[in-house]
């Protein structure tokens, strides 16, 4: 019944064009028709839609609405799953002012405040305040798969922000959760970007759980470049499982048995660094390097993921390779890891190859190498029209072989296609006027 | 009216007030759209000097555009829908990102190749990075099997 009252909210708003024909309505229709087979062998067939659009100038500039959602249906009968289901992923209401960057959006809504996010259905804003402040507030009903019934499920909260346009950014956010009327995530959190030079960029957010009043994680990412061809990335991040995975385990147990702390030490703190350096030489090759390493305080090891990658970009070639190697405090966390990609394009058709390789230290369900090929045939009716038919043969620890194909049919509308709506192609490099904040 | 829900509603009615009736700021908003077509991966700093020059979506910026977006959506929606976000993070999903983008092998997608027998390392490496888009609200297809 729900996905049937999905399906009609969408036609409905499909429809909305021919009802309104002074609306500007854009968007793109996405329908899939997948086959795969279950471990069993069981063969499914689902087909599904992805629809999404926007209307602008709803009865006046400052109003639109936005929308997006999928349905699936198998084509046969299945026990392994519902026979149709789908999902309304955003929906809402846009009040927007034309000073201050102030809005309000009203409906179901994704929430990224800082440090801090959330999806729900109810109402957010923010506005820019005198003196570089910025205020945005967030209130609802979470959204959730879970069975328990949305009674008693409430979400809140806000942020505020200073920034110096272009030198820095940093917000502090607020969020507190219910669920069947008690306390699920109580968090605090902050964020920052600082570009004290311009070539360095400092960044990243720190999540506190405000209810057992610990740090759940900290992320930190720091960027230098570009010198000459080069460019560096490090990053950092720590992790303290008891205090991140405290909201499930405190009330739904049962529920989110996934992150469960039978399934995970909590006293586990997991510590992230590493970096990347890339190699731009400006010509059509990129050249990737990495590094992390995973520290384990409870386990007392580490896990470190290392390897390169290079990519080719031409006007109507693409290739790329990647190789890379885990080398884990357990056997089955070492691997080395290859992938191999090529696309080409020739008039209005395109060919896609795609390998992956992991050849395992210790065979897994006696399999000690993994693959997957896939292979996509894609031509482009128009710009707006096109189709996609890919096949993906995979043999791994749990598959034999399997074998999976697609058939993808994409259709982008913007209606109607006024002369004042479209934005103006961008002038060469070399005449575009350089503009500050 | 349960306090909590109380609460809530006055707050967020007060910080609504806040936002139409007090201390706004008086530049003009940024626009709906970029008011120039871009096409293929945007390279901001062309135009730009300032801190929009970071925005380059070079090889390396999928590693860092989770903390732009935490910051700056605003200046995602110039050029994205909504609908690009949903692609990847989505409270409910059953294909794979990369499953519907065969054709685009130079994206960076989570779970390409064989990710049934990859997300249990996945899992042992670093079970946060699973959590925000599979942990809180979508659970359904890890409770397929984790019971």
């Amino acid at each position: 019944m729900r996905s049937l009252r999905i399906a009609a909210s969408l036609s409905l708003l499909f429809s909305l064009p021919v009802t309104a024909s002074a609306l500007d309505l854009s968007g793109q229709s996405r329908t899939y028709l997948q086959t795969r087979e279950l471990t069993d062998g069981t063969r499914l067939t689902p087909l599904y839609e992805y629809l999404n659009i926007r209307t602008d100038n709803l009865g006046m500039d400052a109003v639109s609405f936005s929308a997006g959602g999928w349905y699936r249906y198998y084509l046969q009968s299945s026990d392994f799953d519902d026979k149709s289901t789908g999902d309304l992923q955003y929906a809402y209401l846009t009040i927007r002012k034309p000073s201050s960057n102030a809005y309000l959006n009203i409906g179901r809504v994704l929430v990224n405040e800082g440090a801090l996010s959330s999806q729900l259905d109810g109402a957010a804003a923010r506005t820019d305040l005198r003196g570089g402040f910025t205020i945005g507030a967030f209130g609802g009903s979470p959204l959730e798969t879970e069975q328990d019934t949305r009674s008693g499920d409430s979400v809140y909260g806000g942020r505020i922000a200073h920034s110096v346009a272009g030198v820095y950014t940093i917000g502090v956010a607020y969020l507190q959760e219910k669920n069947d009327s008690k306390d699920f995530r109580k968090e605090e959190g902050l964020d920052v970007w600082i570009r004290p030079v311009s070539k360095l960029e400092l960044m990243g957010t720190s999540n506190y759980n405000a209810e057992s009043k610990n740090w759940m994680q900290h992320q930190y990412h720091a960027a230098l470049g570009p010198f000459a061809w080069l460019r560096l990335n490090l990053d950092t991040s720590k992790t303290w499982y008891k205090e991140y995975f405290a909201s499930v385990n405190s009330t739904q147990s049962t529920l989110m048995s996934a992150f469960s702390f039978t399934n995970i030490d909590p006293n586990e703190v997991v510590t992230m660094t590493g970096g990347s350096v890339v190699v731009a030489t400006g010509g059509p090759f990129t050249f990737v390097v990495d590094y992390r390493n995973y520290d384990y305080q409870v386990l007392n090891g580490s896990t470190i993921y290392s390897g390169g990658s290079v990519a080719y970009t031409g006007k109507d070639l693409g290739a790329g390779a990647a190789l890379h190697r885990m080398n884990g405090p357990t056997v089955d966390l070492r691997y080395d890891e290859q992938r191999l990609y090529v696309f080409k394009k020739i008039a209005k058709a395109d060919v896609t190859l795609d390998v992956v390789h992991v050849a395992y230290d210790q065979a897994i369900n006696g399999v000690e190498d993994a693959w997957s090929a896939s292979a996509a045939f894609g031509y482009s009716f128009t710009p707006k029209a096109r189709i996609v038919a890919d096949a993906e043969y995979a043999k791994n620890p749990d598959y034999n072989s399997d074998v999976r194909g697609m058939l993808t049919l994409l259709y982008s509308f913007d209606l109607p296609q006024t002369k004042t709506s479209a934005p103006k192609p961008a002038p060469k490099p070399q005449t575009q006027k350089k503009t500050t904040r | 009216m349960r306090t909590s829900t109380r609460s809530f509603v006055l707050i967020f009615i007060g910080l609504i007030v806040t936002v139409v009736f007090v201390a706004c700021a008086t530049h003009q908003s940024l626009a709906k759209k970029h008011p120039m077509e871009v096409q293929g991966m945007p390279v901001c700093s062309t135009c730009h000097t300032d801190g929009r020059a970071a925005l380059d979506h070079n090889a390396d910026y999928i590693t860092r555009h989770k903390f732009y977006a935490a910051q700056q959506q605003r200046t995602c929606d110039l050029c994205h829908a909504p609908s690009f976000c949903a692609d990847c993070h989505a409270h409910k999903e059953e294909l794979k990102p990369s499953d519907k983008y065969k054709d685009a092998p130079q994206r960076s997608m989570p779970h390409r190749g064989d990710y049934l027998n990859q997300h249990k390392i996945d899992g042992k490496l670093n079970p946060a990075s699973c959590f925000p888009c599979h942990g809180r609200q979508n659970n359904e297809r890890c409770k397929t099997c984790h019971r």
